[in-house]
């Protein structure tokens, strides 16, 4: 694997030159150095031959004439180390030792015995110096050999890169492209790329990436359309795949899966999506959550197998998740209003027939009582006029709760109402201890009923009265902000738990009269546009805040 | 073996090595800061061994060695002394030169200066005297090469080609591997024969026991002789007399402060630390190789009092490998002190390439280059450079030593006030740097001649340097207003 990464065009190229080019330049240098080293051998061998033949003439013309020594001294004269002569029994007659043996090793390179004295004349080869002599003979031949493999192998090298770094510059290109391909453009490919063919595939390159840049613009555009499209629709959008990756979200439905605060059956709105897309069937039914305060959240999912296209084999999911929350309590609202008028109407029958033989009953109870004289049976009598007096006034807020009156809505400055208010308490307040402070801005003003809103405000106030002891104190506040007013009622008194609380919330959610009038209240804030918040701990007082919508005072003719 | 052959054999290893580290750097040095620079990415470990290989030249193996054995320690004082302080001195600018982020010291001038011209003329300059300097080292390879095979001089320096062309080519990436190499070489092979040396002598302490005791000539070619005790001394005769060697503070040592061989090493760091540290340890390293260096030269003087041949001072340490103190070490050690040749040269080749295509060309051409047309240029450059110096080495100078000195005077006296002037004095003006050039270059017209006649007395880059420090001074301070206006 690694020699394969390694057999790159650049090292083909170079393999393939210098390979030719080094075969060459050895086979040169070989041939060269065989041709020295025959040429000295056959020098060196005609060299001995000569001498030998020389040597044989000597002893054969003056041999007899001046003896064996006389001839010996004559060769030794000579002071060639390559001679050895031995004679009949093979004695060593002149020569050294080296060349001894190595006549006795074969290495003779010429050998003469037709002599008179019957002696065996050997040219000895020392192929170490032989050798040696053949190196320093043919250095400047070997040296250039050399220095011609460097040059070859760099001119190799050289030639190989030129011809793959065009190559290699494109693809490296193509790989950066590769890795970015949304960034690709035609000035990424370098021009410069050496030969024609090169520049063909360098030009064909750019001419595709400039397709390529066009496609992906056009494609870049359609996404962002696309991506719009999703994220403006009024609708959570979500994609999964197959494998239950989300492929798209848009951002209503990120908000709405990022809520993890509320809760259906202990599943946040995430878990109970998929756990539906593993399901076969989709449930039409809206899902409600709730969160420990109590606040709903009413979702309807919509699931839609996907199928086409490429993701035929692999089919995704599409779902889609409505808030309808409002819908839900509006929806809820118009159930409770239609039930509580026709509980209003049978109420108002049923108090307005009761309220006659009530009033018979009172009547007539008063009559008897003046005859009686016992004290005992005229403070029952009394005691019997006061129970119906109670009832007659059940009756009346009743009758008040199911009725629905006609608002007369204006421009109401906030400053006076609460100083009537406080006017009209003042000395009950005094009564208790209790201080009345009022403080609102100047010109602040809302679009409502008048009298509906004194009411809510003496209802308050008596709330409060009840709530504190002496000592105590209660507030009245009118504060405007950004396009809102904001009106409450504060007192310091004994506060309310988190049941209780809870408790009066419910008293007002279901449309009770309850204990504090606080029904009737919501329902005459709901007249006039208000909402209603109360905010208590125990022993931290009460706060019942109220929110309008901010009119100007000189909006009276507008609306 | 036959002496010559394991010389071939050893040469074509050699060849071998630097042509699969030619070939690997190639692919590496396709834009102009990859070519010179690496992209300032390369270790540290390889940014000391490139400054430590292009430090250590033949003027420091054969030239240093050699007037060791001849002279003594004296020989140091007059080089080893003053590089040390001129890199002590270019520690100190270190920081600032790495911070300007050009990539030749001519681009320098005109960053700062906003001058084309400045910048060609000191890249013409830079050319010219590494042109001369590269001498220094093809005359190392020559003599050794010459001393392996047994060839005439003139033929043996035609090798060098063989590999500072090849290696240059591939750019600064190609220069840092060689030169990696050529240092381990080199180290080895001075290890092995200060070895040698000891071994022989008896002792590292006899070494300079024996030293104190030499006396005679050191060999034929001497015109003074060493009395007992002379080897040991600071200063010596002749070129190593007190005045000139204190004097050579100002070629050697301001030379080298001011090199842009460092500089350019100093600038392809990392960053501004590892800079300072590559200067640092390569100082700890050189330390080591000058006292392996002068305990072999003084090592060989103890063994071979005198050598019975007519040599000159950069022969000396071949010719005693080659003969007296030949081994089948011998090649090997040769072809070390071949390595560091090799690597200030590859080297010095890259900055002519730098200086031919960036600075002169690349600042003077109409529109801006491609980079691809700038690293073909710089081959080029290479090339030509690398011929020029061929043919100017085939008449050498006498002494490595004393020639290289004199190089590296020209830098002092034109290149060292204008760069730290630049550096580190904030007044300096585009007219002093002029001013300075004009009149170092003016000094180096007068003060040569004198010093190569005998008439001056002391090193000629000493008056020549202040000479154009004081022009840097004067022009600054009389167009610094004009050129604030500006």
């Amino acid at each position: 694997m690694k020699l394969r990464r390694s057999l790159t065009i650049e090292n083909k190229i170079l393999m393939a030159v210098v390979g030719i080019c080094v075969l060459s330049v050895l086979c040169f240098g070989f041939l060269m150095l065989r041709e020295g080293y025959t040429s000295k051998l056959t020098q060196e061998r005609e060299k001995g031959e000569e001498l030998l033949a020389y040597i044989s003439w000597d002893i054969r013309q003056f041999g007899d004439n001046v003896g064996q020594d006389a001839i010996l001294a004559g060769c030794a004269a000579l002071e060639n180390d390559g001679l050895v002569i031995l004679d009949g029994r093979g004695a060593r007659l002149l020569g050294t030792e080296q060349g001894a043996a190595l006549v006795e090793e074969g290495s003779v390179l010429a050998e003469q015995r037709d002599n008179g004295f019957g002696w065996r004349l050997c040219y000895t080869l020392d192929e170490a110096a032989f050798q040696s002599g053949l190196v320093e003979e043919q250095k400047y031949a070997i040296l250039a050999t050399i220095a011609l493999l460097i040059i070859t192998i760099q001119v190799g090298v050289f030639v190989s890169y030129g011809i793959s770094e065009p190559v290699r510059r494109l693809a490296a290109a193509c790989a950066a492209i590769g890795e970015r391909p949304q960034e690709a453009s035609p000035e990424l490919i370098p021009t410069d790329v050496g030969g024609a063919e090169t520049r063909q595939l360098a030009d064909a390159f750019r001419r595709m990436l400039e397709e390529l840049r066009r496609y992906n613009a056009a494609l870049a555009e359609q996404k962002a359309l696309n991506e719009n499209i999703v994220q403006n629709l009024p609708l959570g959008v979500v994609a999964y795949g197959a494998d239950g990756q989300v492929l798209c979200v848009n951002d209503r439905a990120s908000a709405m899966l990022a809520n993890e605060t509320f809760f259906a059956a202990g599943q946040t709105l995430r878990l109970v999506l998929e756990r539906r897309l593993t399901q076969a069937s989709v449930p039409l039914e809206a899902i409600r959550l709730e969160n420990g305060r109590g606040d709903v959240r009413v979702y309807q999912i919509g699931v839609w197998r996907l199928g086409r296209g490429s993701l035929e084999t692999q089919p995704g999911t599409l779902c889609t998740i409505d808030d309808v929350t409002y819908d839900k309590i509006m929806e809820e609202k118009v159930g409770e209003s239609e039930k509580l008028a026709y509980i209003g109407k049978l109420a108002a029958m049923l108090a307005h027939e009761i309220r006659n033989p009530l009033a018979g009953i009172r009547a007539s109870i008063q009559v008897v009582g003046r005859g009686l004289e016992r004290e005992r049976d005229r403070t029952l009598c009394t005691s019997v006029i006061k129970e119906v007096d109670r009832i007659n006034e059940l009756i009346g807020d009743l009758l008040n709760l199911s009725r629905k009156r006609e608002s007369h809505k204006a421009v109401v400055e906030l400053k006076p109402l609460l100083g009537e208010v406080a006017m009209l308490y003042s000395k009950l307040a005094g009564n208790h201890g209790v201080t009345m402070e009022t403080t609102a801005e100047p010109g602040l003003a809302i679009y409502a009923d008048e009298a509906e809103l004194k009411q809510v405000l003496i209802n308050l106030v008596s709330n409060g009265l009840k709530a504190v002891g002496q000592g105590g104190r209660i507030a009245l506040r009118a504060q405007g902000g950004p396009g809102e007013v904001l009106l409450s009622v504060t007192d310091d008194g004994a506060g309310m738990d988190r049941e209780k609380l809870r408790s009066v919330e419910r008293g007002i959610a279901s449309g009770g009269t309850g204990r504090y009038g606080l029904a009737i209240v919501s329902r005459l804030l709901e007249q006039n546009g208000g909402e209603m918040k109360i905010l208590s701990s125990p022993g931290g007082g009460t706060c019942i805040e109220m929110r309008f919508r901010r009119t100007d005072t000189g909006e009276k003719e507008t609306l | 073996m036959n002496k010559t052959l394991l010389y071939l054999i050893y040469f074509a290893a050699y060849s071998a090595i630097l042509l699969v580290i030619g070939k690997s750097s190639l692919r590496d040095s396709d834009s102009v800061g990859k070519f010179f620079m690496c992209d300032r990415r390369l270790p540290l470990w390889r940014c000391v061994c490139t400054f430590v290989g292009t430090w250590v030249s033949a003027a420091s193996i054969l030239s240093l060695t050699g007037s060791v054995y001849e002279s003594g320690l004296s020989a140091l004082m007059f080089s080893v002394v003053p590089w040390f302080l001129g890199a002590l001195l270019m520690i100190h600018v270190s920081g600032k030169l790495y911070a300007t982020g050009v990539t030749t010291v001519p681009e320098l001038f005109r960053v700062r200066y906003g001058s084309k011209g400045l910048q060609a003329a000191f890249g013409a300059l830079l050319a010219a005297v590494y042109v001369l300097y590269l001498v220094i080292q093809i005359k190392g390879f020559g003599i050794v090469a010459s001393t392996l095979f047994g060839i005439p001089y003139s033929l043996s320096i035609l090798l060098v080609y063989l590999f500072i062309l090849y290696t240059s080519f591939g750019g600064y990436q190609s220069v840092t591997r060689s030169d990696a190499f050529n240092l381990i070489l080199m180290i080895v092979g001075l290890g092995v024969l200060l070895v040698i040396v000891v071994a022989r002598v008896g002792s590292l302490g006899g070494i300079y026991s024996g030293a104190a005791g030499v006396t005679g000539y050191a060999h034929a070619g001497m015109e003074y002789a060493t009395e007992a005790g002379d080897l040991l001394r600071p200063f010596g005769q002749g070129d190593f007399a007190p005045l000139m060697s204190i004097s050579m503070f100002f070629g050697w040592g301001l030379g080298l402060a001011v090199n842009p061989q460092y500089a350019v090493r100093i600038l392809a760091s990392r960053d501004a630390r590892s800079a300072r540290r590559m200067i640092w340890i390569s100082l700890a390293l050189l330390a080591g190789i000058y006292f392996t260096l002068s305990s072999i030269g003084l090592g060989m003087r103890v063994l071979i009092p005198t050598v019975n041949e007519t040599l000159s001072t950069d022969e000396i340490l071949t010719y005693i490998l080659n003969n007296d103190l030949y081994s089948t070490w011998s090649g090997f050690l040769l072809f070390a002190i071949i390595g560091a040749c090799v690597s200030t040269a590859n080297s010095q080749l890259l900055l002519i390439a730098s200086s031919c295509s960036c600075d002169i060309v690349g600042a003077l051409w109409p529109r801006p280059l491609k980079e691809s047309t700038l690293v073909s240029l710089s081959r080029g450059a290479v090339m030509a450079g690398g011929t020029l110096s061929l043919l100017l080495a085939l008449s050498p100078p006498a002494s490595l030593l004393t020639y290289g000195g004199d190089v590296w005077g020209v830098f002092s006296v034109t290149l060292l006030a204008p760069v730290f002037g630049t550096l580190l004095w904030k007044s300096t003006t585009r007219t002093g740097v002029c001013a300075a050039l004009g009149a170092g270059l003016l000094a180096l017209a007068v003060f040569y001649p004198l010093y190569y006649e005998g008439l001056l007395p002391v090193h000629p880059a000493l008056p020549g340097t202040l000479i154009s420090a004081g022009a840097l001074w004067l022009g600054s301070v009389l167009s610094r207003k004009r050129e604030a206006e500006v």
